[in-house]
């Protein structure tokens, strides 16, 4: 993972920021001391809360997948030992192949589903 | 990206059953819900069509029982879903007016319109409803309302949601956004009863209302609402309960009188009628009577249903309830024990068995009736409306947090299983990306299957549209692809998918184009849904007109039996008002046009009105 491609987004590889930082808490900061942090950003950041910066949802979409990762006490374990490769090699074992099913079968799906 | 609105907005509460509509108060900082024409604060989601005029709401359903085949309820349980889907089969048993397979299996509702007929989709009928709240709202707030939150079910899935937004857009409504119902009540609760809470508080929402149930649980705390979980049910409502009870009123009536009235849609209607009353009064009597005097064929209907026995024929429907509670709450990963408050939302969570069975699931615990069970939801989407729109000021500092109800997630060989990329009660805004492989050697192009649900095998959810990424190097099988969801506030879904060196991109917005309404045709149902407006306004100019007239005969006549009047008239005066008396009746009961109504009014007055000037 991560062979240095060039991807968006917080939850790619490549660029993803240190969840701790996102969220402005310390690395021994409580559950308590989590949520609070994360409720504060999410009121800040919300694209609801901020119709003229749409730079404001992709914060959110960060401090969002932080929070979910720190507010389960097993992946904050997992980051916390190994950081993002950790939670990635749990999800990324499991890699499946793409369909390559013909637009043909598609439609005859998209017609008779 | 969230935009601003200016204007009046509103929120609207689009039930099965019944619609409500409210706007945010700024000098008051509260909602206020609107009360229509026939001063109810709720009203029925009913369209009807008769050989003169269109009628919606409360007008429609209280003629529903002589015009049953043109009298149009249940859009919502239409909406968004296929002709062939097995829901509809069944309800359409059910219905008394006529539905038809259309274009891309479609489902089209029958109606006779001015002796005409027509085919309507759901999206119509809703628009219809649509427009009558937002003429509604007009009336109140005296100002044109452009602006509106539309509710739906958190089970909703996109086609409904967008189908219902398509519905908006034909009243000729900015959609400012399509929020859940049980987020929405959950919004009135909060702000009505935890306004200074400071304790974090776990609040479940019980949802049952005349066609849908959800249950949703957040969390409320510092102006945060965040929503944990959801589920919910979008074909379990007051309708179900009343099916069981016609059902079995038709079986008791066979046995009793040898007659089955089942495909007679007027004895149906009068029934359902009857059925919803006795089920509403069971709600506090532990009896009631239901009395039809000339059911079918002469022969009455005369019975007796206790609660006993209406618990008896819906428990299946009730344990089914609690089921989607469980479901919920393990969805969440919170124990039932940590939940502060249960609120109950909709018409349905008044029947006492069903709040009995849910107290007895969270042990014992009382439950919140403190808000309008009909009202909160509707209060719930004017709070969003007020905090989208850029002329409130002082909208009430809180923010939303709300999630996916169903897993999003694309097809993958072998054996076509479901990925799941964004799993079901993910917040939104989100966005996630996953690597992928090819299957095979030297492929070049890939195609990319989205999906929404939760069975194993991607064919048997929701596909909501596909693209293909094609111009991959030859590399062997395995060679990594990225798959990318990105779904903003609005719940808009935009997939992307790259090949790793970046040197192959494409991506689509989910918009369901395949069944989804084109813009073309949303603005052909516009321009027709403008003129169904006209003609509304046309017939009560028309109807005004001839009550006008009406009025005036009568006034001549009154004249002329007055004996004062009588005797100052000579014989020929008294000889044209006669004649004249009798062409107006010859008027009133023909068709004809206003213009020559109103002209033969003015006719009337030109030889009344100086006939008696000489009496006076």
């Amino acid at each position: 993972m991560g062979m240095g491609s060039k991807l968006e987004g917080p939850s790619t590889p490549a660029n993803r920021r240190d969840p701790y930082e996102v969220l402005s808490v310390s690395r021994d900061s409580s559950d308590q001391e989590i949520k609070t942090a994360y409720r504060k950003l999410a009121l800040k950041y919300h694209p609801d809360k901020n119709a003229s910066n749409p730079e404001a949802s992709e914060l959110f979409k960060e401090v969002a997948y932080s929070y979910s990762i720190l507010s389960d006490p097993e992946k904050r374990r997992q980051y916390d030992s190994a950081g993002f490769e950790a939670l990635d090699a749990d999800s990324m074992d499991m890699e499946i192949d793409l369909s390559n099913l013909g637009t043909v079968n598609t439609m005859f799906a998209a017609l008779f589903s | 990206m969230a935009k601003r609105y200016q204007g009046c907005a509103v929120g609207i509460d689009l039930g099965t059953t019944y619609s409500c509509v409210a706007v945010w108060q700024e000098e008051h900082q509260r909602a206020e819900i609107i009360h229509n024409d026939q001063g109810n604060r709720t009203t029925p989601s009913c369209v009807a069509f008769t050989d003169k005029q269109r009628l919606i709401g409360d007008a429609a359903k209280n003629q529903a029982a002589s015009n049953p085949t043109n009298t149009i309820f249940d859009a919502k349980r239409l909406i968004g879903r296929k002709y062939s889907d097995s829901i509809i089969k069944n309800d359409m048993m059910l219905w008394p007016f006529k539905v038809i397979p259309g274009v891309d299996d479609k489902p089209m509702i029958v109606v006779t319109y001015k002796g005409q007929e027509k085919r309507l989709c759901a999206e119509e009928i809703s628009s219809m409803v649509l427009t009558k709240m937002r003429d509604i709202a007009e009336a109140y707030l005296e100002s044109p309302v452009n602006n509106a939150v539309i509710t739906v079910p958190a089970y909703f899935s996109d086609s409904q949601r967008k189908a219902t937004k398509d519905a908006g857009a034909i009243a000729g409504l900015n959609v400012m956004r399509i929020i859940n119902e049980p987020t929405a009540a959950a919004f009135a609760y909060g702000l009505d009863k935890l306004a200074d809470c400071k304790e974090e508080r776990n609040i479940f929402i019980f949802d049952l209302g005349g066609g849908t149930f959800d249950v949703s649980l957040l969390t409320i705390k510092d102006k945060v609402f965040e929503v944990k979980a959801t589920a919910g049910n979008t074909h379990l409502g007051g309708e179900d309960f009343d099916n069981r009870m016609v059902n079995y009123f038709v079986e008791e009536f066979k046995r009793k009188n040898n007659v089955d009235i089942s495909g007679n849609s007027k004895a149906l209607r009068r029934l359902r009628s009857a059925c919803e009353r006795a089920k509403r009064t069971l709600s506090f009597a532990f009896d009631t009577v239901i009395e039809i005097d000339a059911l079918y064929q002469g022969i009455d209907l005369y019975s007796s249903l206790s609660r006993a026995k209406f618990e008896e024929l819906n428990m299946e429907l009730f344990r089914n309830c609690m089921e989607t509670v469980d479901k919920c709450l393990i969805d969440a990963k919170i124990d039932r024990s940590c939940i502060h408050d249960v609120v109950l939302v909709g018409g349905s969570s008044r029947i006492p068995k069903v709040q009995q069975l849910l107290q007895e699931f969270f042990r014992g615990k009382d439950l919140c009736k403190s808000i309008n069970p009909d009202e909160a939801v509707a209060y719930g989407a004017a709070v969003q409306a007020a905090l989208l729109t850029e002329d409130i000021k002082k909208a009430p500092e809180l923010v939303l947090l709300d999630v996916t109800p169903l897993s999003l997630g694309i097809g993958t060989t072998p054996g076509d299983l479901m990925d799941v990329v964004i799993p079901r009660n993910t917040t939104i805004p989100k966005k996630m990306t996953k690597r992928y492989t090819t299957p095979e050697d030297n492929m070049t192009s890939v195609c990319i299957n989205v999906y929404e649900g939760e069975r194993t095998r991607a064919k048997d959810n929701n596909l909501l549209g596909w693209f293909k990424l094609s111009g991959l190097p030859h590399a062997p099988r395995g060679h990594p692809l990225y798959v990318c969801f990105d779904i903003d506030a609005d719940g808009i879904l935009n997939v992307s998918a790259w090949e790793e060196t970046n040197c192959c991109r494409n991506e689509i917005t989910i918009t369901n184009d395949n069944e989804r309404l084109s813009a073309k045709e949303i603005q052909r149902l516009i321009e027709e849904a403008e003129n169904y407006k006209v003609e509304d306004a046309n017939f009560l100019e028309k109807a005004n007109a001839l009550s006008d007239l009406d009025r005036y005969v009568y006034k001549m006549e009154k004249a002329l039996k007055d004996k004062d009047i009588c005797s100052k008239l000579c014989p020929l005066d008294k000889e044209k008002i006669e004649s004249a008396i009798a062409k107006a009746r010859n008027l009133l009961v023909g068709d004809n046009q206003q213009r020559e109504i109103k002209e033969f009014e003015n006719f009337l007055k030109g030889i009344f009105e100086p006939i008696m000037a000489k009496t006076k």
